[in-house]
């Protein structure tokens, strides 16, 4: 089958879309993930209402 | 069979065991009848995952020839048990509850099971689970490759999760035991929902070698049964150092009952304002009643209130950042959508941009709830709360359906209501037993103890379970 140039360009810049296109997160029903979003945003302004010392270190080490 | 109807199924692995070393059955004759009810009953509760028939069918005929060979090894040899599907087993599917791992074999076995069957017990199936244990936020009970798993007492209602299929299988008399895992309740609402005794053992105790990681530094595994005895037997068999676990506290467990300090010497904090404003009206007389007979054991009683901490956002902050990063390339390349709950796949893909400041803020006042606890813990050696506020939730409702009797009042105390999120956070083990029924539907408390201190929870569930015959009663009696 013979292309046209045109149609050779078109199908490269497929391609080349597809090879360069990062790993997709397809969008779920956008009123969800606003939902999780603003869940985020909550825990955010609940934590920042805790007093934090400067000193406290995260708590990667649990011991008895 | 010397044992024979329907009391087989609802006796304590304790009791099977004994039965099966005077030789009154065998562990053939005990696989074979549970694996036949499991099948069933089972599968008829969306319970099941997996039957694992033929191979725990092969190993019970191993465990006979040992006691034969007088090769005993403890007191869960010769019976049969189940395993949340978040567990790898060799040759077979690990599903995670969830479709795109529908087809996982992961060879390595868990830990967990390789000690359950050096100890003699036989894996007879692999039980159902909310997807990745509910990452995510979870809306539908349904959110499960399996379906919603029906609770045994009424089929209307749901088992609870993430550890759906191990409370209910133990509740129908499917398995004398099963084990769960717990992030953050995934063990003690199943247990409280189902009517059946759970333990969440401290944070590192139990390997997680082999399990579905959820969130490093959340995940536990541990035993739902018929007696807090039980649990402390299957807590001995699974608990120990294991260098495949970056955070096993590398500390064994002797369950040791005959070496329990008298009740008398135990202080249990409780807050009123739980029995009598945070539980749901129809459940504050079972639960009160409750209280009265872990008062009449001659434990002390104390008030106490949890420190305020927001607990829910801490702990939905840092699973999260963890399950964000664990789950990174299910969610990159597009298969999260393949899984049957759309608010959990959205809530996993907003986890991939949750920014480090929010996750080391979390972790780090979680640095002030595990100081707070140690302040708690000075002045009891335990707190008592109702494990849920309420009995199981309908199959067919939302679970993040708005409360039915509206918000709490802003001006209510805190009380331990929120012992689940917290005990989480600090990584301490909770001990749920069942403690009654509202509207056919069982209710369960909670002990909440120290770090390593399940002896002590263990204690005084024994004296509570000697008092009562709740963890008893069975389904459709």
């Amino acid at each position: 089958m013979k292309l046209k140039r045109r149609e050779i360009l078109v199908a490269a810049a497929a391609a080349a879309s597809t090879q360069q296109a990062p790993a997709q997160v397809p969008a779920p029903s956008g009123d969800l993930l606003d939902l999780a979003r603003r869940t985020q945003k909550s825990n955010r302004e609940a934590l920042d209402k805790v007093l934090l010392p400067m000193a406290a270190e995260p708590a990667f080490h649990f011991k008895a | 069979m010397a044992l024979a109807g329907e009391d087989l199924f609802f006796q304590t692995a304790a009791e099977l065991n004994a039965g099966w070393k005077k030789g009154d059955y065998s562990s053939q004759e005990l696989t074979r009848a549970f694996l036949d009810r499991l099948e069933k009953q089972g599968a008829a509760h969306n319970a099941v995952a997996l039957s694992l028939r033929e191979e725990a069918l092969r190993k019970a005929k191993e465990v006979d020839e040992e006691r034969k060979r007088e090769r005993l090894r403890g007191r869960l040899q010769g019976v049969p048990f189940g395993a949340k599907d978040l567990l790898a087993w060799p040759n077979h599917p690990t599903t995670w509850g969830a479709k795109p791992y529908a087809t996982q074999v992961l060879e390595e076995p868990a830990t967990v099971l390789k000690k359950l069957s050096k100890a003699g017990a036989v894996l007879i199936g692999k039980l159902s689970m909310i997807q990745l244990a509910g990452g995510g936020g979870y809306r539908y009970a349904a959110a499960s490759l399996t379906g919603p798993c029906l609770n045994p007492w009424n089929k209307a209602h749901w088992a609870g999760g993430s550890s759906s299929g191990s409370g209910a299988a133990v509740a129908a008399g499917c398995v004398p035991f099963a084990l769960g895992s717990e992030t953050s309740g995934s063990i003690l609402t199943p247990a409280a929902f189902c009517g059946v005794t759970g333990l969440r053992p401290t944070y590192g105790l139990v390997s997680r070698a082999g399990a579905m990681a959820l969130s490093w530094t959340l995940d536990k595994i541990g035993p739902l049964a018929r007696s807090a005895e039980d649990c402390g037997i299957i807590l001995e068999a699974i608990a120990g150092g294991d260098s495949a676990d970056p955070m096993s506290a590398g500390k064994g467990f002797y369950y040791a009952p005959q070496f329990a300090r008298p009740l008398s010497d135990y202080t249990v904090g409780y807050a009123k304002v739980d029995w009598e404003e945070w539980a749901e009206p129809e459940t504050r007389e079972t639960f009160e009643k409750a209280l009265e007979v872990v008062r009449s054991l001659g434990v002390k009683m104390k008030e106490a209130e949890l420190p305020d901490f927001p607990y829910g956002p801490l702990v939905s902050t840092i699973l999260s950042g963890e399950a964000g990063s664990i789950f990174e390339d299910l969610i990159a390349s597009g298969r999260i959508d393949e899984i049957a709950d759309q608010k959990q796949a959205a809530g996993l893909k907003a986890a991939l941009d949750l920014p480090a400041r929010d996750y080391l803020k979390a972790m780090r006042v979680r640095r002030l709830v595990l100081n707070a606890f140690r302040d708690l813990f000075y002045e009891t050696d335990m707190i008592l709360a109702p494990t849920r506020l309420g009995v199981a939730n309908r199959v067919d409702t939302p679970l993040d359906a708005p409360p039915r009797n509206g918000p709490p009042p802003a001006n209510r105390k805190r009380g331990l209501a929120a012992h689940i999120p917290a005990g989480n956070l600090a990584g301490l083990p909770a001990l749920s037993l069942p403690c009654g029924f509202a509207g056919g539907l069982p209710l369960g408390i909670t002990l909440m103890g120290r770090a390593f201190t399940e002896n002590a929870l263990l204690a005084v569930g024994k004296a509570f379970q000697a008092r009562t015959d709740w963890h008893k009663r069975r389904p459709g009696a």
